[in-house]
């Protein structure tokens, strides 16, 4: 039907290829970039059937404008750096074709940080009468999707909704981050945005903390976090109170991780070092085991959702819903674990439901602002199968 | 009469050798400094008024310490330098007829081997050239070794078991800080315990035995089984004992830092190659650690170190602890060093004082529970390091007596 133009040749983007080439009826072209061809190659070689690759500069308009016009793409999936949403999306909204991405542009500041700039570009879309999914990965994506059908079928009013994310897998390193270290560690360190009592309020990194009961996994201690489908979510469920991100982390991270911190390891300011400087956190990263290279190694499960309180017909409710997804079975498929894959899997969803039409709403959008019915009637087909409990 | 003495090693122990054997004008006459580099003898002689001179020197090379003691002409030789170096400075003393003390015993460079078979070797040489060598005068080695002769000679008819705690509670205020080279303290921590029983060694797993020990003036701190170099000499010169054991606190803190170090890779001296150049990713780690020359202006609390020393005296069980306390900042404000150099250089001082005035100036190679203990004892009340004898019969010891 149309060509999917694939920007990011990580671990996610690795996913996203061989989700693409799972369908061919919608995906009859596809397209994999990235600054760095080899990678696209590599991933390329993994694949049946054809896929072009090529370099891409991501934060160059004109170098995505070629390549989008040059492979006639339909619709674009997003899985490069989150530093490059915006001029990928200028991009599209000049030559006209959809938009998918993962997770939201530049957190650099998770303090200050808002959906604004890339919602910004709704009415651009809705005039050149294309889409744009933002943030459609699993936390944010899916978990999105989950409180808009929760509130379209379960709930009167919801006031409350619990993000809960925990990966069981064990990769068998005493310490190794999932992706990017850099990244990975400050996410974990910076201060928490949270929303609570209508309002949004800031806490200390690692200080607030809840024990869940994880199926498939079992009772985790989970601690409140900073993640952007916080922000969206408050925005978009109407009269919700309490929005909060909870991620689950062993004691055993947690002791590395302050450890690095003490000795001032995870800090991104050059320090003096043999007549040249060094970012500390750079050559952490240079030391850990390469996120690349943990998927063949890991076992286990992750399981991922949402606890949502409301109202319904004058009751108070509860409901948890969730999937698990075995990092084993994850790159049996697709040659990545579970991480990758649930970020993945949801993107490819949405730039199918918006070539077929069901998600084909002109401008720029949430996840839980389109309608959830496609989408969960589909996901589980996509390897992430959901299952609900009254609580 | 006072006599000429050579210091070699000018780092934390060397300062204090340095400024301790200035105040004993009526032992000590001129007094040179040396080491590797001269500046850092430049800087303790600058905090020191008169006697004192300064040289560089090479203690691997036997003709220069040959050269610097011909040189300089003095009647001993006071080695604070890297314990790599032991050897080739008794080389040297016995070519230049110069008197040896020494705080450590000699490693080869490239395994960490605590042996004094090395150095006893030299028995005969020194012996033959009516020099004395004093082996392990330092605090551990060294004043522990004095406590269990004096223990022999005025408080026991017969020692069974001897067990040495040693407790630094110095707080730096880092969360992290070492004086040492981080993979010294990481190899520390990860070598199988070690200690002597019934005339055998005997093994342990690294940190497998503990000991909750209540250390007067500090409290109870966890202790662990190690290896130390005292056991070895101790084994031989206490007749009748049955078990030696050397005990030594680590936080736990301190120890999930080296923990983590290990694990992610900081300890590794092998370079990785990291933007475009190499990298030995311990370098790296010492350069983020705090400058160990900041640490002792900032440290504050107390050392406790002593043998729990358990025998028969009058036909009755008796049991002491025999210890010294040391103040961080006490020590600071004297000599400029903390307590654990400053514990370390006073009794190298004092093993020098008790050959130079004739009392251990016997000739051969020695480790100092060998000599009579009593001057010594005196002037470790006198220069900075009081002792305590407490009873402490009632108290519960891992494993108990060696039946």
């Amino acid at each position: 039907m149309g060509t999917v133009l694939i920007i990011g040749a990580g671990g996610v983007g690795r996913v996203v290829a061989h989700k693409c080439a799972q369908d061919r009826e919608v995906f009859s072209g596809i397209c994999l970039a990235s600054r760095t061809l080899s990678k696209c190659q590599q991933i390329a070689s993994e694949i049946d059937g054809d896929i072009q690759t090529a370099t891409v500069d991501g934060d160059s308009v004109s170098s995505v404008v070629a390549l989008i016009k040059k492979v006639g793409a339909e619709v674009l999936i997003n899985v490069a750096s989150p530093y490059q949403n915006l001029p990928i999306m200028e991009a599209c909204v000049q030559t006209g074709v959809h938009y998918v991405d993962t997770s939201l542009d530049d957190v650099r500041d998770r303090i200050k940080y808002d959906y604004a700039d890339q919602l910004g570009f709704g009415p651009r879309f809705k005039e050149q009468g294309i889409t744009g999914v933002l943030s459609i990965g699993f936390d944010p994506g899916v978990v999105n999707v989950y409180c808009a059908h929760a509130q379209k079928h379960w709930f009167d009013s919801i006031t409350s909704i619990d993000i809960i994310d925990c990966n069981g897998g064990d990769h068998g390193y005493e310490f190794a981050t999932n992706f990017d270290p850099e990244t990975n560690i400050r996410e974990i360190l910076a201060d928490v945005i949270s929303f609570q009592d209508g309002a949004l309020q800031i806490t200390k990194a690692l200080e607030t903390r809840r024990t869940f009961e994880f199926p498939g996994i079992g009772t985790r201690e989970a601690y409140l976090m900073t993640h952007e489908e916080v922000l969206s979510i408050a925005e978009f469920i109407p009269e919700v109170k309490h929005v909060r991100f909870w991620m689950t982390f062993t004691e055993k991270y947690l002791t590395h991780l302050r450890v690095l911190e003490n000795i001032g390891m995870t800090s991104i300011e050059p320090i003096p070092f043999e007549g040249g400087s060094i970012v500390p956190l750079r050559f952490l990263k240079a030391l850990l085991p390469d996120p690349a290279t943990l998927g063949a190694r890991t076992r286990g499960v992750t399981c991922i959702g949402c606890v949502i309180e409301g109202q319904q017909n004058g009751e108070p409710k509860r409901v948890m819903i969730w999937n698990n997804c075995v990092h084993e079975e994850c790159f049996a498929e697709v040659q990545s674990q579970a991480v990758s894959y649930t970020t993945g899997a949801p993107a490819v969803l949405a730039a199918r439901l918006v070539c077929t039409g069901e998600w084909a709403v002109p401008g720029v959008f949430c996840p839980e602002q389109l309608d959830p019915d496609p989408f969960m009637n589909a996901i589980g087909e996509m390897g992430l199968p959901w299952q609900t409990r009254n609580e | 009469m006072s006599e000429r003495v050579l210091i070699i090693g000018a780092g934390g122990v060397g300062r204090v050798v340095a400024h301790k054997c200035i105040q004993v004008p009526e032992v000590f006459d001129m007094i040179c400094l040396a080491s590797r580099r001269k500046e850092k003898c430049d800087q303790i002689a600058d905090e020191l008024e008169g006697r004192i001179s300064t040289a560089e020197v090479d203690a691997d090379r036997v003709p220069e310490v040959v050269a610097l003691m011909k040189a300089f002409d003095p009647k001993l030789v006071i080695n604070v330098a890297l314990p790599y170096q032991d050897l080739s400075i008794m080389e040297a003393c016995l070519e230049a007829g110069v008197s040896y003390v020494d705080t450590a015993n000699y490693e080869p460079r490239d395994e960490a081997k605590f042996e004094y078979h090395w150095q006893w070797a030299y028995r005969e040489r020194f012996e033959a050239a009516g020099l004395t060598a004093l082996l392990g005068s330092g605090f551990d080695p060294g004043v522990t070794n004095v406590f269990c002769a004096y223990a022999k000679k005025h408080l026991f008819d017969r020692i069974d078991t001897i067990d040495i705690l040693d407790c630094n509670a110095g707080d730096h205020g880092h969360p992290f800080a070492t004086n040492f080279n981080p993979e010294i303290n990481l190899r520390e921590v990860t070598a199988n315990g070690r200690y002597w029983e019934r005339g055998q060694w005997k093994e342990t797993d690294p940190l497998e035995r503990t000991w909750d020990f209540e250390y007067p003036g500090i409290g109870v701190r966890r202790s662990y089984l190690m290896y130390h170099e005292e056991i070895e000499s101790l084994c031989q010169n206490i007749p009748d004992v049955q078990r030696i054991r050397f005990w030594m606190t680590f936080s736990e803190a301190y120890l999930t830092h080296l923990r983590v170090f290990e694990n992610v890779g900081l300890t590794r001296i092998d370079p990785i190659e990291f933007e475009g150049r190499s990298v030995v990713p311990l370098q790296f780690l010492k350069a983020l650690l705090p400058d160990p020359g900041s640490l002792g202006a900032r440290t504050r609390g107390q050392t406790c170190i002593g043998c729990l020393v358990e025998g028969e005296a009058g036909g009755k069980r008796r049991r002491v602890f025999i210890y010294n306390n040391c103040d961080h900042e006490t020590c600071f404000r004297e000599v400029q060093s903390q307590a654990v150099s400053y514990t370390t250089g006073v009794p190298a001082m004092i093993g020098a004082k008790m050959i130079l005035e004739g009392q251990w100036d016997r000739p051969g190679v020695f480790n100092i529970e060998e000599f009579d203990p009593d001057p010594f004892m005196e002037d470790l009340n006198r220069y900075g390091l009081p002792w305590k004898v407490e009873e402490v019969g009632d108290l519960a010891v891992p494993d108990g007596p060696v039946a």
